[in-house]
């Protein structure tokens, strides 16, 4: 059956769409039926509104007809007043009825027949006959228009064709109830039809998936409880089945196969245990002769193992077992004369490390000496970088002293050069002085020379005066005396002021060497403090210089530290190795050997020279070397500290 | 007593004295009009070298004469230091030009000595002695010779 490939869930939720359409069809039936008659419904009352308008252009034709006729009657133009109102609803109703029956081309033109036919009346009877009937002369003549019933044709003709409009309207109607009448009935049948069709298919589909589904989950639920009750030979049906039935089935099926491997082990569990009883007896017995061999074997090596743990060497195990265990014996014998061999070896091994420990000895205690040396150098390094230092640091000093004094200098030879110049110009103004002087020297010369001119003229009036002049004579003489002193003296000073000009020339020319020379002093001022800055330089670079060296000193003497640390813990090692080469030998002579007993006497020997309270030449030479750097507190601890 | 009195006057005479180079030369004083300053001649067209030319002595134009190169010297090298002695002729002044009037010298008479008799007389008449000093030897000069050939030269 193709049905068992699907799953379930797909199998109902085929028949629910199913059924689902179905109904979808019916109810779009019945709502395309409800929708023919509404819409056959609307166009009724669209029939019923054109009549309506129709029946009011009918009666107002009849309106216009009869007022005209009251007129023509009666002569009084109050019976026209129905044709005015007449003529104005006609005009509407005519106009409302084309527009609402725009949709049928049919009617439009009975409607504009209809329209032609009572305007034609109103132009060609009415209009005339109301004229005619306004002057009393053509009165007669109006009514005779009347009666010859023209007017009464073209009416006659206009209600046919009214007639005509209304019969085709009504005829609308009456084809569209025939319509509504159909759908009702089409509807209503498929409603009916469509429910009956629907609850039959729902009743067979409900039964088949109830059979499909229920029965076959009921019989493997019968399946499993044979299972559960141990009757493993029940067959599993549906286990083809591609749907979830099927795969219960398989596992089901599962599960039977489980029972029955379970089943089969347990009857192979109860035969094994049957088979072992028989041969138990057979084994007692062998196993009795085996024990006897056994045990003579055992007492040997017991024996034999005795003998060792006394330190006997020698002992062998000469009388051999049963095939199976001779080799025990022969590697019994093997490992103890192996062992002999060894320990020969490590006695001979120690006698060595004996020797190297007193070797060792004499290298540390030859090493601690150099240590001490070796501290003792730098200590005395220390000091000389101490002093070096200190050196460096007031050269440095004086350096700096002598830049001070380089820069003092050449401010002073600067002030210098500027006195100098001062000097210069103090001397051209002397001079400039002197030429003044000179220059009234030469007035008071002249005025000498000219006092000396006068007197020498009184003098010689004097003399021609005679007895009388002499008097006049002497005054003349003295004023020329005076005259003379003076041209003197002017010269004197004359003389003078040449010698100073010349002194203050000489002046002048030293003292601009002299600034010359400053200068030049300046200069080599400058040199010198160029010079004196580079050695300043080049003592902060030795400081720096020594603080590295410092620096390495330091690291020398941690250096130092740590080897007579190492020297102390070395002495210590070695000690020890001697002591613990002792404890071997005493060891290896418990054993005895082919050769003899093991000789114990040597390590006590080399014991009697250690025990000696010799002082260990690290600890003199840290003491030593403590005694040396006993300024450094701080060092003095971390020797202690060794 | 006059004549001792004049003997008193012979034997003191004043003398100008004044330099020509090295050498120091005196007239009388007496000979004397005046001692003026150096001022610059005006020359004279066809002077005799010792002529140096016509000075303005307050309005009165009188000549001048370098002394040195009168008595053969080389010509005096006129300065501001330079002297001209006005020497009274009678009605003529003449000027000399010397280097320096050195001094106003009252000499006696018996200081004065006669000039050696080693040149011709036209030239001896020009020194009229010498004054022997003790510190200097002056050649006492007569200004009458020195002035009066000039002056009759100056007249031809």
């Amino acid at each position: 059956m193709k049905l068992s490939k699907f799953k379930i869930g797909a199998k109902f939720a085929v028949t629910f769409a199913l059924l689902i359409g179905m109904f979808l069809a019916i109810a779009g039936t019945a709502f395309m039926s409800l929708r023919t008659i509404e819409e056959a419904d609307g166009w009724n009352v669209h029939t019923y509104n054109v009549l309506g308008h129709s029946d009011t252009l009918i009666a107002s034709v009849v309106n216009q007809e009869t007022g005209v006729r009251g007129y023509l009657v009666s002569g009084d133009e109050n019976f026209l007043e129905p044709y005015i109102a007449g003529k104005a609803d006609f005009q509407k109703a005519l106009k409302t009825l084309l527009e609402i029956t725009s949709d049928n081309p049919a009617q439009q033109a009975r409607l504009q027949k209809v329209g032609q036919l009572e305007n034609d009346w109103r132009t060609e009877i009415a209009e005339r006959e109301i004229a005619l009937m306004k002057n009393p002369a053509t009165v007669e003549q109006a009514r005779e228009i009347e009666a010859s019933g023209a007017g009464k044709g073209l009416m006659d003709a206009l209600r046919a064709a009214h007639a005509e409009f209304d019969t085709a309207e009504s005829s609308l109607l009456v084809s569209r109830t025939a319509t509504k009448d159909n759908a009702s009935a089409f509807a209503e049948w498929a409603i009916v039809l469509g429910s009956l069709f629907i609850v039959a298919i729902a009743s067979v589909l409900g039964f088949v998936l109830t059979r499909h589904v229920g029965s076959a989950v009921s019989s493997l639920t019968e399946v499993m409880r044979k299972l559960a009750a141990g009757d493993n030979s029940v067959d599993v049906p549906f286990e083809g089945r591609g749907d979830e039935i099927g795969e219960m089935a398989q596992s089901v099926l599962v599960f039977k196969n489980a029972a029955i491997e379970k089943d089969r082990m347990e009857r192979e569990a109860d035969e094994n245990r049957n088979l072992t009883e028989k041969e138990r007896a057979e084994r007692e017995a062998a196993k009795a002769a085996e024990a006897a061999t056994l045990n003579e074997a055992i007492e040997a090596l017991a024996g034999g193992l005795q003998q060792l743990s006394e330190g006997n060497l020698t002992a062998r195990i000469d009388k051999p077992f049963t095939e199976s265990l001779d080799r025990l014996r022969v590697d019994f014998n093997e490992s103890v004369e192996k062992l002999a061999e060894t320990l020969s070896e490590v006695k001979v091994n120690i006698d060595t490390i004996h020797a190297n420990a007193g070797e060792m000895r004499t290298a540390v205690e030859s090493l601690s000496s150099r240590t001490e040396q070796q501290a003792a150098a730098l200590e005395e390094t220390s000091a000389s970088l101490e002093e070096i230092t200190s050196t460096v640091k007031s050269s440095s000093e004086r350096a700096q002293e002598a830049t001070t004094k380089a820069a003092e200098a050449k401010s002073a030879s600067d002030s210098s050069t500027k006195v100098v110049s001062d000097a210069v110009e103090a001397m051209g103004r002397i001079e400039n002085a002197s030429g003044e002087i000179a220059k009234i020297i030469g007035v008071i010369d002249e005025i000498a020379f000219q006092t000396n001119l006068l007197a020498l003229n009184a003098g010689v009036e004097a003399a021609r005066a005679g007895e009388a002049g002499k008097g006049f004579a002497v005054v003349a003489q003295e004023v020329r005396e005076l005259a003379q002193r003076s041209a003197s003296a002017a010269k004197e000073i004359k003389d003078l002021i040449g010698k100073s000009t010349d002194e203050v020339e000489s002046g002048v020319e030293l003292v601009k060497a002299t600034g010359e020379a400053l200068t030049k002093i300046a200069e080599q001022v400058t040199d010198i403090s160029d010079h004196i800055a580079s050695i300043a330089t080049a003592a902060r670079e030795q400081s720096t210089g020594l603080q590295e060296v410092n620096a390495a000193v330091g690291q020398m003497d941690q250096v130092t530290q740590q080897n007579a640390a190492m020297v102390e813990e070395t002495t210590a090692v070695t000690h020890r190795l001697a002591s613990d080469a002792d404890g071997l030998t005493a060891l290896v002579g418990r054993f005895t050997m082919a050769g003899g007993k093991a000789s114990a006497s040597r390590p006590a020997a080399a014991n009697d020279e250690n025990d000696a309270p010799v002082k260990s030449p690290a600890k003199s030479m840290m003491s030593k070397v403590k005694r040396a750097f006993s300024g450094n507190a701080a060092v003095a601890e971390e020797w202690e500290d060794f | 007593m006059a004549e001792d009195q004049d003997t008193a006057r012979e034997r003191f005479i004043e003398i100008i004295s004044f330099h020509l180079g090295d050498q120091v030369y005196c007239v009388d004083i007496m000979a004397v009009r005046e001692i003026r300053g150096w001022v610059p001649c005006t020359s004279m067209p066809h002077s005799p070298p010792h002529v140096l030319g016509v000075i303005n002595l307050r309005g009165l134009v009188i000549p001048v004469i370098d002394v040195a190169v009168r008595i053969g010297l080389p010509p005096a090298n006129p300065s501001e230091r330079s002297a001209i002695i006005v020497i009274d002729q009678g009605e003529k002044l003449v000027g000399l030009l010397v280097e320096a009037v050195s001094d106003m010298i009252t000499i006696k008479g018996s200081d004065l000595q006669p000039v050696p008799d080693v040149l011709p007389e036209s030239q001896r008449a020009l020194a009229k002695a010498i004054v022997a000093l003790e510190e200097q030897m002056i050649c006492f000069l007569d200004p009458e010779p020195l002035v009066g050939a000039t002056l009759e030269e100056l007249a031809a």
